[in-house]
């Protein structure tokens, strides 16, 4: 059968109980919501606590706490419009303009009002000079217990101890040293807020005016501790995730939630204001043995409330075992809200000599380094230690418009500003366990005191034998639900984590606030937007780029470097070759001239040379015969030997030679032709031949001559009418003419002709002379069936062929033995300097592939 | 009309009509489909060079006519001229044309004086352009042509019309300037000598696809394709005409050809 | 306003005349037309002829002008050329006054000046042939470039006629080269300009291509 442990004495009831059965206290809380019950009977230790439903709870609290605290409000969840998206203090605005409205537990306005209560409390902090950690003694002096005056009265005399204790490490304080360094003057208080302090001034005095007398006392003992505590700080070895600028939370530096503080202070709650359940049990604390300060820094490493929270007023009362239990088992060291720790290590050192033994240790404790390091404290509060968002803020006046009226009515009392005015998103979210916003998971803290805290008594415990040490041994997994509703969800180092990944959201870890969602995260979020100027410097560079740099170097460093230029040699190898080969080829050629001996025997006669021999042979005397002189004066040396046999021939048969060229220089040609290498024929011009000149227009104009001859020439070379002398007789048309014979070294000149001639001559035969390059390409007319050319005479060796056949030497063969020659001359300067260029290039590679690899 | 004449305005009747169907195609498509000629590729990058230079680029239109069939060569010559005149506009100093025909040198003036009003180029820039007639004979234009290779202007060399042996003093005497010089000519002896003494020849009918590839217009490209389609025409006519003649049908092919019966 | 009327009309002419003369080949009653078009087109070329040469003279007295430029062989140029010209007009002068068409000075100046030059410069060029096909085995060492020398080779041992050691094989080496591989590759290469030529041709008809940008 399933157990129902009591929260209170630990003890099994049945399950069906809801009173337990040994001290009458509630088994089951006074929440309808069975999710709620689920939730509180399935804690177990270890188990996550997830959000309660406490709203019910509100209801149980004492008359007096549910006036502090107000109604719940029924306000509409607090909505964030789109024109205030991004400005949090907007919403507060608007959350505080609603004037009556009154924070509902675990809403916005609940988180606006803890804000406003921090205001309050630092205002009067600030104008005050007050111990943070005695807010409980801001009832006058003639209010205080006995046992506080009494513990006053020791304070000097503990600190010493204390500290000692502290160094020796008793407990790992989550504030590093620069909590008292970073934002924190030298009186302690955060530059920024010390600036906001002095341009204040007057809102100050106001402050002061208000300050009670005991305070104003304390205020004139401060100065003097703090060298002290300052050097054993510094000597600390830290581990606090948040560092010095841990923001002021909902908690006094005694433990006290601050709504509850605030209410004392604003409506004078002394402690015979305090019901009476609270004033029985801290008058049994009083009784109690007092534990001494080494048990108290042994038994309670770190509380989140401050050690003097469970040393000074409460720290030997067992009746607040819960609140011990929720230090030990909830609220780890890391736990510990920063901003309070960083406020307690604050307010430390203003007021040294009012701070008890154990607050020293507190501070000391404290010392540990800030987890982001000096750079980030160096970089946040540079210069004059201001933080760049608070000289922002004082400076533009459009932040001063943006601030919501609350906080401009709270700022003469000392109200500090908060500083996070890029937290878009404090209030965006609901409290956890409200994700959905709609108010129906109530304010953990509506049920903060539970039943059993405003019901029983130490006297009753007394009554029922338990004692502090049986209290204390509540486990874990029989907390309460509000009281498991309180314990941080989440570590700090995780949040701290979740921060720095970027995570937008914050949820408060520790204290009455744990759990809820967006509220100011303080150093987080300051350190979250500093994150980023942690960036490493180290650059990166890629392979390509390392190589740019280099190439970049390199260059910049040779700029100033004079390179000599390599002067190009005045006789290159090249230069070398192309005179050797100039010269073998004019000696070998003008020797070969010398000799007349027949070294070389004559070409064989070939088919197209025949026919060309076959087609002269065939002429009658007198025929009219078209000679083409369509080659170059360049050429003249291998064109007239070519041509020279088959003229000569032409003039043995009595042909009657009609010259034309289609070049410019052709006319000339002809008669330089005429006069060398045929002079002994004494042909006359006008009587066995007419030179009609050039022929201007290329195919065009060679087209129009064949199809009108008369028209297109109409005068000879010397301007006499061509065709009225004696060789162009009877001649019409291009057909006229027996024979067409055409000179030249073009093949595209030969092509010419007989693509545009050809077609027209009806049968008169075209031959051509032709020179050794235009051969291959004349030689398909030749070979074609019907043969568009009749024969022709390609190169010296057809030319030298051709006088063979006509038994009449010329130029060709005397040309033949210097031409062969010549040929083996241009084969050995061939193979000699294509291996010179072979080996050259060899060479040249090999040098190169050396450089590369140098 | 004989069978020849018939087949031969079937071909140019079919040639026209392939390059309005293509330029239709190409004016309707972006992609340009064109093998890459390392010539053309490395002209580009040789303009732009003389042009960051402050260099002239030289262009050779030969000697051919422009009333012979030499005379395609010639004319693509001068589209090179106008290409090349366009992308240089920016450059310091104009193209400079030389010439060895005088109709050539006629159009050549002609061309550098209608793109360059077309493109508002200085008139100094203009008068500076040349394109005169260099030399009437091959051989005293080549000699004329060399100087202007050989200026110091001049960082690179175009090459384009009809050329005989002579192209090679030109081919060498750009090389020894270490200057680009690409060279194209439809005399097949000249492309002979250039394959052996230039960097950069144009074999073949590469020479007449200059305009394409220097983006004359959309009609050079269709050109090219209406080409491409009549070589798969004649390599197939050819292969056609060997199995008829081995199948004996060749002295029916030469009658055709000649038009008897 | 300025209007431009003559890229149109010579764009015009262009295609008119190419028409012609193209339906000329085809179409004999085109022919008169054609036969027109095509003297029309010899005058032309032969005043292009004389408007180049004046053009030359222009360009080398610009040049001759211009200090900064190597005004010498411009000069030497224009002396060459006004010479030749004027020995020209008297040669013609004497063949119609005097009935004696010799044309003496011409032909000296031929005979003597010009073609010597020429024959040199032919001369000069075939030693820069075979050096380039040395230099090509250290331009482009590759396959191509080998073979292309070997086949130069080859074609010149075939060529030579040397009675004391005969080669007759490299006779038929060369002739198998010259006749087949080089005439093959020659004809299909005259197909591809014949075919860039005809595309080139219908461009200037269709007036895509104007190289007479009025």
């Amino acid at each position: 059968m399933a157990e129902n442990r009591c929260p209170m004495c630990g003890k099994p009831n049945p399950a069906d109980r809801e009173m337990c059965q040994f001290c009458e206290a509630r088994l089951k809380p006074l929440i309808d919501s069975p999710a709620a019950e689920e939730d509180t009977s399935s804690l177990s230790p270890g188990s996550a606590p997830s959000p309660q439903d406490t709203g019910e709870l509100e209801r149980t609290l004492p008359a007096w706490l549910q006036d502090a605290r107000g109604t719940p409000s029924q306000e509409e969840p607090f909505t964030e419009s789109p024109e205030e998206g991004g400005d949090w203090l907007a919403n507060l605005r608007d959350s505080s303009s609603s004037g009556d409205a009154v924070p509902s537990p675990g809403t916005e306005e609940d988180d606006q009002d803890w804000l406003q209560r921090i205001r309050a409390l630092d205002s009067e902090e600030k104008a005050a000079e007050k111990p943070p950690f005695e807010e409980k003694e801001d009832v006058s002096e003639a209010d205080l217990p006995d046992w506080l005056s009494a513990l006053r009265e020791e304070e000097p005399e503990a600190v010493p101890l204390a500290t000692e204790e502290v160094l020796a490490g008793k407990s790992a304080f989550p504030f590093g040293e620069d909590a008292l360094e970073g934002p924190f003057d030298k009186g302690g208080k955060p530059d920024w807020f010390e600036e906001e302090s002095e341009k204040e001034a007057i809102e100050e005095d106001v402050s002061e005016a208000d300050l009670p007398d005991w305070i104003l006392e304390m205020r004139a003992e401060e100065p003097e501790a703090v060298p002290l505590a300052t050097e054993e700080v510094l000597a600390r070895e830290p581990a606090s995730p948040f560092g010095e600028d841990a923001p002021e939370g909902p908690f006094d530096e005694d433990g006290k939630l601050d709504w509850f503080k605030e209410e004392s202070e604003e409506e004078g709650v002394s402690e015979t204001d305090l019901p009476d359940w609270l004033s029985e049990m801290e008058a049994e604390k009083l009784k109690a043995e007092p534990l001494g300060e080494e048990d108290v820094l042994a038994r309670k490493p770190a509380s989140p409330f401050g050690e003097d929270a469970l040393e000074k007023p409460l720290d030997e009362g067992e009746a607040l075992d819960w609140l011990e239990e929720e230090s030990e088992e909830d609220v780890s060291e890391a736990d510990v809200p920063d901003w309070l720790l960083a406020m307690d290590a604050a307010k430390l050192e203003e007021e040294p000599e009012a701070v008890p033994g154990a607050e020293e240790e507190v501070l000391i404790e404290k010392t540990v380094s800030s987890p982001f390091g000096e750079d980030v404290e160096d970089e946040l509060f540079a210069g004059d230690g201001i933080p760049d968002w608070i000289e922002e803020g004082d400076e533009e006046e459009e932040l001063e418009e943006e601030r919501p009226d609350w906080l401009l009515e709270e700022e003469p009392s000392g109200e500090i500003e908060l500083p996070f005015e890029e937290t878009k998103s404090v209030f965006e979210k609901p409290f956890v366990g409200d994700e959905d916003g709609d108010g129906s998971s109530e304010d953990i803290f509506a049920g903060d005191l539970p039943l059993w805290l405003t019901d029983a008594s130490d006297e009753e415990l007394a009554e029922e034998g338990l004692s502090g040490e049986a209290l204390e041994e509540i486990t874990p997994g029989d907390l309460p639900g509000w009281v498991e509703a309180m314990r941080p969800v989440k570590t700090p180092s995780q949040e701290a984590r979740e921060l720095f990944d970027g995570e937008e959201e914050y949820v408060e870890n520790a204290g009455p606030l744990a759990g809820m969602a967006n509220i100011l995260p303080t150093e987080a979020g300051i350190i979250k937007a500093q994150k980023a100027a942690k960036h490493s410097f180290k650059l990166m560079v890629t392979e390509s780029q390392r190589g740019y740099i280099s190439l970049l170097e390199d260059l910049i460093a040779n700029e100033g470097k004079s390179e000599a230029i390599p002067t190009p040699s005045l006789i290159s190898t090249q230069r070398v070759l192309r005179w050797i080969i100039a010269l073998v080829l004019f000696l070998s050629v003008g020797m070969a001239f010398s000799y007349t001996g027949e070294a070389f025997s004559y070409p064989l006669h070939r088919g197209e040379t025949r026919a060309v021999n076959e087609s002269i042979q065939a002429l009658s005397e007198a025929s009219p015969v078209l000679v083409a002189f369509d080659y170059e004066p360049a050429l003249s040396g291998e064109m007239n030997a070519i041509a020279a046999g088959v003229v000569d021939h032409l003039m043995l048969r009595g042909a009657y030679l009609t010259f034309v060229s289609t070049s410019p220089t052709g006319p000339v040609l002809v008669e330089n032709f005429l006069s060398t290498t045929q002079a002994d024929h004494n042909y006359v011009h006008s009587q066995q031949y007419v030179n009609l000149g050039y022929i201007p227009g290329g195919a065009a104009g060679l087209l129009s001559f064949v199809i009108a001859p008369q028209n297109i020439m109409p005068l000879a070379f010397d301007g006499a009418d061509a065709w009225e002398m004696q060789p162009l007789q009877g001649i019409i048309s291009i057909s006229d003419f027996s024979l067409v014979l055409v000179i030249t070294d073009d093949p595209d000149t030969a092509r010419m002709w007989v693509e545009q001639v050809q077609s027209h001559l009806a049968g008169t035969p075209l031959v051509m002379a032709v020179s050794a390059q235009a051969e291959p390409l004349v030689r398909p007319y030749y070979e074609v069936t019907p043969q568009q050319v009749a024969g022709m005479v390609a190169g010296l060796p057809g030319g030298t062929s051709y006088e063979q056949l006509t038994g009449r030497g010329n130029l060709a063969q005397g040309y033949w033995n210097a031409f062969n020659i010549g040929i083996m001359a241009t084969i050995a300067v061939l193979l000699i300097s294509g291996i010179v260029n072979v080996i050259a290039s060899q060479v040249n590679k090999n040098r190169s592939h050396n450089e590369e690899g140098a | 009309m004989t069978i020849t004449g018939v087949i031969g305005l079937l071909i140019v009747a079919s040639f026209f009509g392939l390059m309005i169907i293509f330029n239709i195609v190409r004016n309707n498509s972006t992609e340009v489909n064109l093998r890459t000629i390392p010539a053309y590729t490395k002209l580009k990058r040789a303009i732009g060079l003389a042009v960051e230079d402050g260099k002239q680029i030289h262009v050779s239109l030969g000697r051919g006519g422009v009333t012979s069939p030499q005379s395609a060569s010639a004319f693509v010559g001068l589209s090179m001229l106008e290409r090349v005149i366009r992308i240089a506009s920016a450059g310091d100093l104009p193209p400079v044309a030389t010439t060895g025909n005088a109709a050539l040198s006629i159009l050549a003036q002609d061309t550098i004086r209608g793109t360059s009003g077309e493109i508002d180029l200085k008139k100094t820039k203009v008068s500076s352009a040349g394109g005169g007639l260099v030399g009437l004979t091959p051989f005293s234009y080549a000699v004329g042509t060399m100087s202007a290779i050989r200026s110091d202007t001049v960082s690179a060399n175009i090459l384009a019309g009809w050329y005989g042996n002579e192209i090679i003093w030109l081919t060498t005497a750009g090389e020894r300037q270490s200057s680009f010089t690409m060279a194209g000519t439809a005399h097949l002896p000249a492309q002979a000598v250039m394959y052996s003494s230039v960097e950069e020849p144009l074999i073949g009918e590469e020479l007449f696809a200059g305009g394409a590839y220097l983006d004359a217009g959309s009609m050079h490209e269709a050109s090219l394709n209406a080409q491409d389609v009549f070589r798969w025409v004649l390599v197939g006519g050819i292969l056609i005409g060997i199995l008829l003649k081995l199948a004996g049908f060749g002295q029916l092919i030469q009658n055709l050809l000649v038009g008897t019966p | 306003m300025k209007l431009k009327f003559r890229a149109p009309l010579a764009t015009a002419i262009t295609i008119a005349v190419g028409l012609v003369v193209l339906s000329g080949y085809f179409i004999p009653a085109a022919a008169s037309l054609r036969f027109i078009s095509l003297r029309v087109g010899m005058v032309l070329a032969a005043v292009a002829l004389l408007v180049g040469v004046f053009n030359l003279l222009s360009v080398h007295f610009r040049k001759i002008a211009d200090k900064d430029s190597k005004g010498g062989y411009s000069f030497i140029l224009v002396v060459a050329l006004l010479t030749t010209l004027g020995i020209g007009i008297y040669d013609m002068y004497k063949a119609y006054a005097f009935g004696n068409p010799n044309f003496e000075w011409t032909n000296w100046i031929f005979t003597y000046i010009q073609r010597p030059v020429e024959t040199s410069l032919m001369a000069v060029m075939t030693v820069s042939l075979a050096y380039s096909a040395t230099y090509l085995l250290r331009r482009k060492m590759n396959y191509l470039a080998i073979g292309f020398f070997f086949v130069v080779l080859l074609v010149l041992l075939g060529t030579i006629s040397l009675s004391v050691i005969s080669f007759p094989i490299l006779e038929d080496i060369r002739s198998w080269i010259v006749h087949v591989p080089a005439v093959g590759g020659a004809r299909g290469l005259l197909l591809g300009i014949a075919l860039g030529t005809i595309a080139t041709g219908l461009r200037i008809i269709m007036g895509s291509d104007r190289p007479y940008e009025g």
